[in-house]
């Protein structure tokens, strides 16, 4: 698969890059927080009890992400969560470079405006060293997703990693590339 | 990348019910969208009452019933 046009990419190089510049006062293009990777993590809990469950998860996270998605494995065993090691517990999948790019344009324009009662993401869910993270509650918002087709609703949780080192930058950073938070 | 276990991705554009329109990557042929960043009003920036999702018209409907009553 070779890439002729990535969406948003031009966008960062073009206006966001010049834009934080500016704003932060870096002398160095390498200096400007940029994305690293978005990790889509669904943790299936309790329907994990069928293998079938988190397989067909897996495979809707494949055809979200166009890369195919990892079917995690208890680490230990906790008997409170009623898990033992090795049963199968979610599905992830880790976007870098391209894929990123437009998994998060996708996100922005088509997947988030889909969100029912949707009033913009929380500006303050950044983890203090300039990453963010956010959950959906359905994966229907998703286009690729059908509706008749889905048997089950499973939520999904989304991490999205800068090289920003404060959370200023980086909200600045996701503000510029499109993201929608809740004005304060 | 490892070969042969990943979905083929094609560039599609996408056609938002508002006329808009986002090309991305995919992995299916088609795809349908009701509502995009063009036509939210989240991210037209109304605000307010605006926030109501309006893809029949309703909202002009209504106002359009109210006119000039009050």
């Amino acid at each position: 698969m070779t890439y002729e046009f990535i969406p948003l990419k031009e966008k960062y190089q073009k206006e966001v890059v010049p834009a934080l510049m500016k704003e932060f006062g870096y002398t160095n293009v390498h200096e400007v927080p940029k994305l690293v990777k978005v990790v889509v993590n669904m943790g299936i809990g309790e329907g994990s009890r069928n293998k079938e469950t988190a397989e067909i998860h897996a495979k809707e996270l494949t055809a979200i992400a166009g890369q195919k998605a990892l079917i995690t494995k208890a680490k230990k065993s906790i008997s409170n969560f009623k898990i033992r090691k090795g049963m199968t517990i979610g599905a992830k999948v880790t976007l870098r470079g391209p894929r990123m790019y437009n998994f998060v344009y996708k996100l922005i324009n088509l997947v988030l405006p889909k969100v029912r009662d949707f009033r913009g993401l929380n500006p303050n869910s950044f983890d203090g060293k300039g990453n963010y993270n956010f959950g959906l509650t359905e994966q229907l918002v998703f286009p690729e997703i059908s509706p008749d087709q889905t048997k089950r609703i499973q939520g999904m949780d989304i991490v999205i990693v800068t090289t920003a080192k404060r959370d200023e930058e980086s909200r600045r950073l996701l503000e510029l590339l499109g993201f929608p938070f809740k004005k304060q | 990348m490892k070969k042969g276990i990943h979905p083929e991705m094609k560039l599609l554009t996408v056609r938002c019910a508002c006329g808009a329109e986002h090309k991305i990557w995919t992995t299916k042929e088609q795809l349908k969208v009701d509502v995009c960043s063009n036509c939210h009003p989240l991210y037209k920036g109304s605000g307010g009452a605006g926030l109501i999702v309006d893809t029949e018209g309703r909202v002009q409907k209504f106002k359009k019933r109210y006119e000039g009553k009050y």
